[in-house]
């Protein structure tokens, strides 16, 4: 059974429309002008135990909406969603009892107060017992280091600093769902390197089921074997990163410098150009490896230098938005 | 319970680090308590009563008045409009416990805070200035205090079912502030109502106002007989109950519509 089912799910919100200059903002005072902004138009994945998938998407494109309407602080329009087999519309409090959530951009942790104070509140609150609370810190400690922060005051910490302690205070209670909105967020790379060793020990030690959103395609390299790409409030890719790579870029470059200038031809491999010694080839993967390539081209003049480029991730991605807005 | 009683805790902790807040805002109770003291004296000048009420006792109702109202103080406002403006609400909605009774704790712990920094000591500042502010007798003294208690309850479920109107207008701009005025008006907590006019003051008792001050103070200075009391302390209830049946009705509808602001 999965996890996280969700089904059709569409988000609308009423907004109003800002008029353009003084007459149209005293027009606006009296009558505002109001329309409808879908967030998430129709939306359907599901997800097993112990994933980690991330769900990626450019700004505007629904994804914090998504995550908003699976942890039950927003009501779908229409749609379903099941967390543990139990909808976090009819059910909240249920639903948040085994779930963790981060917010990147905001934070749980009680600002004034130590950040002992907030973990120690969480305890409470889902009723952790000793042994699993003393357990749990133990363990989250270990990567994120929390004994050097937990006396000092939430408002006192760095930006990672406090990440670090909102991690910690989305899994006190061992949830078995865990949503991340952007964790990495304006992290330098020590701290998000911390974070990310968090989330792959979590998932392989305790198989959290985890749904990453971000922006940061290091994080997605790094942690995700599925992703799911949303435009426009769409589902526009799903499948394991790997797969997507193939279908979008299934070629590679291999860049040649010989020691003069040359001009060698493959059956399979395309010259992309030719200037002076240095030669480019573009060649399909499932038809060539470059070792064959490299072997044949070897054969015939003397190699100065080679580079083999792959299309980058950020590449990718974007010939995914783009793919999906074109449709 | 364990959790609610950590928040009311922390809310203490939490106030406690706004020192400056603290001792400007007892300042300035201190200041209007005097003033209004000082002010019902100069009325009274020589009369020996107006409506039944002595200077002296007009005096004391004053004191309670404040003293009270440092303990009404209703966080339930700012706290649910924050949330709604900045969008904090969401850390709120995560946690497996009902929002209210969340914010109910927080201002539990208000009271107390307030209690030791701003009743007690307006207490001694009110003590040296205008003398103890005796209660008409001790069965009034316990008669207001489940008066008072009952009159918290109005107060907070009316400010909460207000507050909610911040979950469908982001930006309310002052008018909490307005209410504000406008409850210390209506509920004689500065001038009692029997210095209205007939008209209003007939027209105030068919609201709630009435029932967070100036009833109350009217049973601790003994403007009542002790079955009176007992007859406002029903009508206390019976308003408590209703504004509890419209807010539980409000919240379901508001949370429902909750906006989330930014990211």
């Amino acid at each position: 059974m999965p996890v996280i089912e969700v089904k059709h799910l569409k988000k609308q919100f009423k907004s109003v429309r800002k008029q353009k200059g003084l007459k149209g903002a005293v027009k606006g005072l009296f009558r505002p002008e109001k329309k409808i902004v879908t967030a998430v138009d129709d939306i359907s994945f599901s997800i097993e135990r112990g994933e980690i998938v991330g769900y990626i998407g450019p700004n505007g494109a629904g994804k914090s909406t998504t995550v908003k309407m699976m942890s039950g602080i927003l009501r779908p329009t229409s749609g379903e969603i099941l967390v543990n087999g139990i909808s976090p519309v009819k059910d909240r409090k249920a639903v948040v009892k085994h779930l963790g959530v981060v917010f990147g951009q905001r934070t749980q942790l009680y600002w004034d107060l130590r950040l002992g104070e907030s973990f120690e509140l969480l305890k409470r609150i889902y009723d952790v017992p000793d042994e699993v609370y003393s357990e749990n810190m133990a363990m989250m400690d270990e990567i994120l280091d929390l004994k050097s922060i937990v006396d000092t005051p939430v408002r006192q910490l760095s930006l990672g600093q406090r990440m670090r302690g909102d991690l910690a205070a989305a899994m006190l209670h061992s949830p078995d769902v865990l949503f991340l909105d952007e964790p990495t967020i304006g992290l330098d790379v020590d701290a998000k390197h911390a974070i990310r060793r968090f989330i792959k020990e979590i998932n392989e030690t305790r198989k959290t089921t985890i749904i990453l959103t971000t922006h940061d395609l290091g994080d997605i390299q790094e942690l995700c074997k599925r992703i799911i790409i949303i435009n426009k409030g769409v589902v526009i890719e799903d499948g394991s990163l790997d797969e997507l790579i193939d279908r979008i870029a299934p070629y590679r470059q291999l860049v040649i410098d010989f020691y003069t200038e040359q001009h060698i031809e493959h059956p399979n491999a395309e010259i992309v150009s030719c200037e002076g010694s240095r030669t480019v080839y573009r060649f399909m993967k499932n038809e060539i490896s470059a070792a064959a390539l490299i072997e044949y081209i070897g054969g015939k003049a003397k190699i100065k230098d080679i580079r083999l480029e792959e299309a980058s991730i950020d590449d990718i991605i974007r010939v995914a938005y783009s793919g999906g807005s074109t449709e | 319970m364990k959790a609610y009683i950590y928040v009311a805790k922390m809310r203490i902790q939490t106030m406690m680090a706004y020192r400056v807040h603290v001792w400007t805002f007892l300042i300035m109770q201190c200041l209007l308590m005097a003033a209004v003291g000082f002010f019902w004296r100069a009325v009274y000048g020589g009369t020996e009563a107006a409506h039944g009420v002595s200077g002296d006792m007009m005096i004391t109702y004053t004191v309670v008045s404040m003293l009270m109202s440092s303990l009404y103080y209703m966080g339930v406002e700012d706290r649910i409009a924050d949330a709604v403006k900045s969008g904090s609400i969401a850390t709120d909605m995560i946690k497996p416990i009902n929002l209210f009774t969340l914010y109910f704790a927080e201002d539990i712990g208000n009271i107390i805070f307030n209690l030791f920094f701003s009743t007690i000591p307006m207490f001694i500042v009110a003590l040296i200035i205008f003398g103890l502010p005796v209660p008409a007798s001790t069965e009034h003294f316990w008669l207001f205090l489940a008066s008072f208690v009952l009159g918290y309850g109005i107060n907070w479920t009316f400010s909460a079912t207000f507050a909610l109107l911040a979950f469908s207008a982001i930006d309310l701009g002052p008018v909490f502030s307005i209410k504000y005025h406008f409850v210390n008006m209506l509920s004689g907590s500065i001038i009692p109502l029997w210095f209205f006019p007939e008209w209003l003051r007939n027209a105030l008792y068919f609201l709630p106002f009435v029932y967070m001050y100036q009833e109350p103070l009217s049973i601790y200075i003994g403007k009542y007989t002790p079955e009176e009391c007992l007859i406002k302390l029903g009508i206390q209830a019976v308003w408590f109950a209703g504004l509890m049946v419209v807010f539980a009705f409000a919240q379901n509808r508001a949370t429902r519509r909750v906006l989330v602001q930014g990211g």
